[in-house]
Order: C-alpha cells, then structure tokens, then sequence
C-alpha cells in the first residue's frame, strides 16, 4: 500500500568503526538520510519498544551484525521474533558479518525474519538491489 | 633406573606361579594369580606391559581369556604358556593375532627372560608410537583451529578498513592523495583476499556436505554484483542464461566457492586494453548435473601454463598479486563437489571454464 512510508535504517553493531563507516556509506550512497545506530541490540530492541507507533509507519531496513558481546545477532534475533505480527512485517532484517561462517548463514536463514545474510564491509551496490524488492 | 615393566600372569597351577615369581621378581613388576575374575580385576586397575596365560584351564582357554580382554587392553603384549601339545589350537591364536609369543612348559629361565624382553621392547614401542601419533593429532588439530580462528579474527578489522576506504573514496577528491588511498585498497583487498582464501580452504576441507536446493541464478547474479563493484567494472558487459529442468540440490556452499573464484577471476583478469570487455555465463542445470560456462574476454591464459591452473600457488601472471590459490581452491572444492571443472583460454583472447556437478536430488 504504501510504498512511500520512508526509509529508515537501524543500524546495530558494536564496533563503533563499522558503525560510522556503514552509515557514512549509507548516507554518501543517498539510500537514505534517515540512519539510526545502535551499539548494542539493547539499545535497539528498548527503540522499537519505545517508538512502536512510529516504526510501524516507516520501511524498517535493520542492519544487524552478528557478533556481539552479551546479546549477539541471534539473541536479537529472538527478541524480535517474539514481537508482534503488525511490527515484524514493518522489519527487513540483514545480518552481517566480517567472516561468512557456513554455520551462521544457515542459522540466520532460518529465520522468517532475515532478508540475507551479508559480508561486511557492506556493500551498497549489492544492499541496493536487495532492496529494490522491498514494499510495503 | 627405569621402573620395572609390569608382567601380570594368570595360571590355575599356583605352583607355575611361584616358581615364575621366584624366577623373575628381580627383573619385572610381577602380579599372578590363578582366577580369570582376578586377572581381569588387576587388568582394570593397572597397565600391564605383558600378560601371560596358561593354555589349559578349567573354565575357559587361554585363547578364550585372550580374546576377551584384547579389545580393553589392546597394549598389552601376550604371551600363552602351554605345557599341552595343543599346537592346532595355539597355531591359530597366533595367527588371529591374539598371542604374540607362546612358551611351553616347562620354561627354561633364559628362554622365558628373552621372550618377556622381547614382548616389554614390542609394548613399550607401540605406547610410544601411540604417544608420539597422539601429540602429532594434537597440535595439527590445534594448528587447523589456531589458522582458522586467526584468519576470522584478522577477518572483522579489514572489513573495516575496507568501509573505511570505501568511504574516504566516495567523499574524498583529491588529485594528490587518491591514487595513495587506491594504493592502500589494493592491499587491503590483497590482505582481505589471503585471509578469505584460507578460510574457504579450511571449510572446503572441514565441513561436512550440505545438500540444499540451490538457486544457481540467485548466486551468481549475487557474485556477478559483488564482483562487478569489487572491480569497479560496471563497464563490463556481463550476459547470463539460465535453463533449469530440474531442482538442483548440492553442496551450496562449497558450489558458493567455486563460483565465487571463478567468476572473480573473470572480473579480474579483464583485458583494460579491449575496447569491450564481456563476461557470458550459461547455466543449465537438468535433473543429473549442474552445466555452467563461463567465458571471459579477458587477457587468457598462456597455452603452456593452462595444465598448472589448479596447482597450489600458481600465478601466471607476474602483475597477478593473488597468492595463487584460488583455483586450487575452487578444484579441491569441485571434487568435494563430484564434479569436474576445465579451463580453456586463448591468450589475449579470453578464457572458457567449464563447470559440471552431478545433481544430488
């Protein structure tokens, strides 16, 4: 219905290097101005807590990287799939990590939730035809 | 001193035993007894360099006693006493490998000294091996899991530093400094490619085979993208076809590898001085094998150098910076894969790879 609900990207991550350097991209590439980050998955999962109303009205592109100190990608993961119907579907999630482990591309793919898992450094000619398919 | 080799010997004639003891407990750390249930019961406490049995016993042979302990105690050396002429019987013993020695009754001192001697050097031999096999298991293992755990470790710092130069590139004009930072790419993506190769070398050698039904078209427009803008190559005109009879199930991650050299190759191997570069890809995949081509208009490969291609560290090229072992690489994981992969090139020309793998479903 509404493709034109904005696009907004959240960007979780530890490493506060990948997170400048990811959304710098994203924001140099004209994907988008509306960039979130997170250095942690505890302070994205209280966000989307707290923001609810507004997040189910936006395009929600969650960059989500894998390896994680205390709640790694998969923990997240979980947390997110135990939300509501209403907002999963307003959630496109990507996983990313530096090391394409066969192990966690499975596991990640099992998830309904999970678009793709990527290579870090991201790639935004390859996250750009991604999303081309993503509607609302 | 060396300790004394342990000899444990069960004989229902505690007499034997007595005159064994006698005999030998200078020389040898010595347990007898005439039951099997003790015998046994000292063999789950203690190793014994050397066991030795009679042959003729009330409730069960030597033999028999042999057979049932050789499978816990596989190192200890035995010996069968026999005072019987029961030679069809200890024939086959030795044969079958439960006895390695026999001595017959009665036993004269020096023989028996020798026999036991040579029966602690065999044990003794054989543990060392053992040891020696052990700790050589340990430390690849160790070694396998120290590369591997290294090459994820140096994975996560060059992909920042590869974002970062992506970044500094698509902000950054300056006549000056540019060339410097498309330097410090070139390293980092030689660094990046190194660390990558080793990884998909462990996992082609480590993992076990996955079979999934794979999208062929899916992952090679997602490698043809990556490598496209790995290259800065949007120039090239890049044509692919895909016919599918059949739902193809392989290994896709090892098929991931192979397709991921072989189309990089492509891409890095364009020739900059032709005026249109082409990249054709055909796949065709029917309910027996996954057939796929790819043709580059590249700068080929020497006739001479075409059988070394899938050799370990081999570069053609001199400019070629790779380490060379990305289609080592990609063959080793084409024969986990049952398949068979061919190169044909022209040099100046471009290069034909040929790809077949059976289809698993």
């Amino acid at each position: 219905m509404i493709t034109t609900a904005p696009l907004v990207f959240h960007l979780v991550d530890d490493n506060d290097i990948d997170l400048a350097v990811n959304s710098k991209l994203l924001e140099l590439s004209g994907l988008s101005q509306n960039i979130r980050t997170y250095n942690g998955a505890t302070s994205f999962l209280r966000y989307l807590q707290e923001h609810e109303a507004q997040v189910q009205g936006q395009r929600n592109i969650v960059l989500l990287d894998i390896m994680m100190p205390q709640i790694n990608g998969f923990d997240c993961l979980d947390r997110l799939s135990a939300q509501s119907p209403q907002l999963q579907s307003v959630l496109w999630v990507y996983m990313l990590s530096s090391s394409i482990d066969r192990r966690d591309i499975q596991r990640a793919e099992s998830y309904d939730l999970v678009e793709k898992v990527l290579e870090k450094p991201l790639d935004i000619y390859v996250l750009q035809n991604y999303l081309r398919n993503i509607e609302m | 001193m060396r300790n004394k080799a342990s000899i444990l010997y069960l004989d229902d004639e505690a007499n034997n035993l007595v005159a064994f003891t006698a005999a030998f407990r200078r020389d040898y750390d010595i347990t007898t007894t005439t039951s099997v249930e003790e015998a046994v019961e000292h063999l789950s406490r203690k190793r014994y360099a050397v066991i030795l049995s009679d042959q003729k016993m009330p409730d069960i042979s030597g033999v028999e006693f042999f057979e049932t302990i050789r499978h816990d105690h596989p190192h200890s050396v035995r010996v069968l006493v026999t005072g019987y002429a029961d030679m069809v019987s200890v024939i086959d013993a030795i044969n079958k490998g439960h006895v390695y020695r026999y001595i017959s009754k009665p036993w004269n001192i020096d023989e028996l000294r020798l026999c036991i001697n040579t029966c602690i050097e065999k044990h003794d031999r054989e543990v060392e091996l053992l040891t020696k096999t052990a700790a050589l298991e340990k430390s690849n293992s160790e070694l396998e899991k120290f590369v591997y755990s290294a090459s994820h470790d140096l994975k996560a710092p060059i992909a920042s530093i590869l974002g970062l130069i992506q970044v500094v590139k698509m902000q950054n004009k300056n006549t000056e400094i540019d060339p410097m930072i498309d330097m410090i790419d070139t390293s980092a993506q030689r660094l990046n490619s190194f660390v990558t190769n080793i990884i998909h070398y462990y996992q082609n050698l480590k993992s076990d085979e996955v079979l999934k039904e794979v999208n062929v078209e899916e992952m090679v427009q997602g490698l043809m993208d990556k490598h496209r803008s790995h290259y800065q190559a949007a120039h090239v005109q890049v044509e692919t076809h895909f016919a599918q009879s059949a739902p193809l199930l392989v290994d896709e991650y090892r098929l991931h590898i192979v397709l991921s050299h072989i189309i990089s190759n492509a891409f890095k191997f364009l020739d900059p001085s032709k005026e249109v570069s082409r990249i054709n890809l055909s796949s065709v995949i029917n309910r027996e094998k996954l057939f796929l081509k790819l043709h580059d208009t590249g700068v080929g490969i020497p006739a001479d150098k075409i059988p070394d291609v899938f050799d370990m560290f081999n570069r053609n090229d001199p400019k070629n910076v790779g380490s060379g072992i990305g289609l080592y690489i990609a063959k080793e994981s084409v024969n986990r894969l049952q398949g068979k992969i061919q190169v044909d090139s022209t040099q100046g020309q471009g290069t034909t790879i040929v790809l077949e793998v059976p289809n698993k479903g």
